[in-house]
């Protein structure tokens, strides 16, 4: 019951914001990949992730980012889009300021486990350039999705409710493994950096 | 025959005043011995005379043989001059040539990807190329120029020295602090242009006069078959721009 509830909440919550987009499922990261999530540029500093030599596949952790202004602009659509009352978009306006200053990550995983690949054996930490941390959030429980028979998956939308620097480290952690950190993430907002690094 | 030639020597030494006192002597009394000895020596006198005179031309003739002669040697001044020009010009032009060759080259920057590869590359600038597979770029570091042949993106800081031009498909796309994915997409030459982050211009011919400003979040298309442009709403909000060797595969 009381996940049911949750689960509710959740869908609730996310109501008029984007799911994740098929192409951040179909990526497939290594250790030094960079990729563009709605203009933000992400490079996979590392992965502790193990090679599937049986099955030929890599587990996955991949994820995408988008800003506070992108999640107005979203909102604002929707909002045209489905005529949203005054009312309700002021509500909307309130719970992304309250709770989504720093933007939003859409996290997508793949594992070989069912049990493993449960919600609740993740957690993120935020850290900014110099490794000191912003955010920290724990995943709540939900259970894997099937993908193939040897491939189950899970995705969770995590809103940041501090404001964070133009670039920073996203650390997406498994409770489940020996490893300290298992994938690190660096994003670099608008992806063009506007000053030219010091030399 | 010997003694002959000897009494002619004797008296071509006479007339040439090539004797001493002693020796004139000696050939005086040869001389008054018989007639036909002053015979003999009149012969050769007359001849001699002769010959003295063809020796000895006139100062005009003497003047104009000089002028010849110094005339000639010019020539041949001239003409070794000219030659020692020619090949002192074209050592400079040798080494003009290869100096500007090897500046060219300096500046010149090549970067090429095969099927499976991606590059990466950070200009002095700070500008940094991402390079898709099959793609080749050809930077000209000293006018900020680079020719694009495949697919790259590219991330432009604002305050670079000066503003970079893509050259791609034969259209040029002028930028300063973005960043965009271009894409060369087909053999017929179509091009397709994604914008991340500032503007980007994109001149689509010589005269300037088809160009088009693409703003972030928007797609601009070139169809060379029909030499038109369009843009939209950019279709994807999420791709790869770089994958690393791949060492498990």
């Amino acid at each position: 019951m009381k996940t049911r509830i949750l689960l509710i909440l959740l869908f609730s919550f996310m109501n008029g914001f984007p799911q994740v987009d098929n192409a951040l499922k179909r990526m497939q990261l290594y250790e030094g990949s960079v990729y563009v999530t709605y203009g933000h540029r992400i490079t996979e500093v590392f992965s502790e992730l193990d090679y599937k030599m049986g099955v030929g596949l890599f587990p996955k952790t991949n994820i995408a980012f988008l800003n506070y202004q992108q999640l107005v602009l979203l909102m604002q659509d929707t909002a045209k889009r489905e005529q949203w009352s005054q009312e309700k978009y002021m509500e909307a306006r309130n719970r992304l300021k309250q709770h989504a200053p720093g933007g939003r990550i859409i996290l997508y995983v793949e594992r070989f486990d069912m049990y493993q690949t449960n919600n609740k054996f993740f957690f993120i930490i935020i850290r900014g350039n110099d490794e000191n941390k912003i955010f920290e959030y724990q995943l709540p429980y939900k259970a894997a999705e099937l993908v193939t028979t040897d491939v189950f998956s899970n995705w969770a939308i995590i809103d940041v409710d501090v404001p964070l620097p133009e670039s920073f480290f996203i650390y997406v952690n498994h409770k489940m493994t020996e490893h300290l950190s298992d994938t690190k993430f660096l994003v670099e907002q608008n992806a063009a950096p506007l000053q030219k690094p010091t030399e | 025959m010997e003694a002959e030639n000897h009494r002619y020597n004797q008296i071509i030494d006479f007339l040439a005043d090539a004797m001493t006192p002693q020796e004139k002597d000696q050939f005086k009394q040869w001389l008054n011995q018989s007639e036909n000895n002053k015979e003999l020596f009149l012969r050769v006198k007359i001849f001699w005379e002769k010959s003295e005179k063809d020796a000895h031309p006139s100062s005009v003739e003497a003047w104009d043989k000089i002028r010849q002669t110094i005339k000639d040697q010019n020539g041949d001044v001239l003409k070794m001059r000219f030659i020692k020009l020619s090949v002192a010009a074209s050592l400079l032009l040798l080494l003009t040539s290869g100096w500007l060759i090897y500046q060219a080259k300096q500046n010149l920057i090549y970067y090429a990807t095969n099927e499976n590869s991606f590059r990466k590359d950070t200009l002095d600038d700070g500008s940094i190329i991402y390079l898709y597979p099959s793609s080749s770029i050809q930077l000209r570091k000293d006018k900020n120029i680079l020719k694009l042949s495949g697919a790259a993106y590219f991330v432009v800081p604002k305050n670079c020295l000066n503003p970079l031009t893509v050259q791609v498909g034969g259209t040029n796309i002028k930028v300063k602090g973005t960043s965009f994915r271009v894409n060369l997409g087909n053999q017929k030459g179509d091009i397709s242009l994604m914008v991340e982050s500032g503007e980007v211009e994109w001149i689509q011919n010589h005269s300037h006069s088809q160009s088009l400003l693409v703003h972030a979040g928007e797609q601009a298309y070139f169809s060379n078959l029909q030499k038109s442009s369009w843009k939209e709403p950019k279709k994807e909000d999420i791709y790869i721009i770089y994958q690393p060797k791949l060492n498990h595969q």
